[in-house]
């Protein structure tokens, strides 16, 4: 099982890595914040195999609250998109 | 009884990374805008569902499942709901789809409503 989660953390900081690389690389907003959203993903992915490995009550709780939070960045910055252009 | 538990959850937690990773590398290879949001999507709820649904079955008691169960139908409701939003506000605010796709129904849409549609912006 620890094996399973290390290779699972290790495919996320990958994943993490290289959306990084694109969200500095793109030439747009709205590319960026697509890049934000799928960040936002792989955190909440991260954070599901942690609980799956420690069992922790807290962590699910976290998990809710950035699951909301991504939420709201994305809408935030769509409605700046369409007053201020890409 | 506890070993297949195991063997199933390790499963969906490779299962959900895996998902992730594919995508970040769509996310890097995707020529416009408009497909980084499709694919940008489909970590949101697939992997989010796999890795999540390992984290239940590891942790079967009432309170942890109500919480991850939330999290999940609200990741459900909103991811496309927000791309959504992302991908009309791009497209408003004058960014066009790459010409390898023949699709656009949003600058049909505004041609038939008599909007003017500006030229497209380069995307990079």
């Amino acid at each position: 099982m620890t094996t399973v989660v290390w290779i699972c953390g290790v495919m996320l900081g990958l994943a993490g890595l290289i959306t990084t690389a694109h969200v500095i690389r793109s030439r747009n907003l709205a590319a960026r914040a697509a890049g934000i959203d799928m960040l936002v993903a792989i955190v909440l992915n991260g954070l599901a195999v942690a609980v799956a490995h420690t069992q922790d009550d807290l962590v699910a709780v976290l998990l809710l609250i950035i699951a909301l939070l991504g939420f709201l960045g994305s809408v935030t910055i769509a409605r700046y998109i369409e007053e201020r252009g890409p | 009884m506890t070993t297949v538990v195991d063997v199933v959850t390790a499963a969906l937690l490779l299962i959900g990374s895996g998902l992730a990773l594919i995508a970040s590398v769509g996310m890097f290879r995707m020529p416009d805008t408009y497909s980084r949001i499709h694919v940008a999507t489909k970590p949101a709820t697939l992997a989010v569902v796999c890795t999540v649904s390992a984290a239940v079955l590891q942790m079967p008691t009432l309170a942890p499942t109500t919480k991850l169960v939330l999290a999940v139908t609200l990741q459900f409701w909103t991811a496309p709901v927000a791309s959504h939003m992302l991908g009309r506000a791009a497209h408003t605010a004058g960014l066009r789809p790459d010409t390898r796709w023949e699709l656009d129904d949003l600058a049909d849409a505004g041609a038939r409503s008599g909007a003017d549609v500006e030229p497209g912006v380069e995307d990079g």
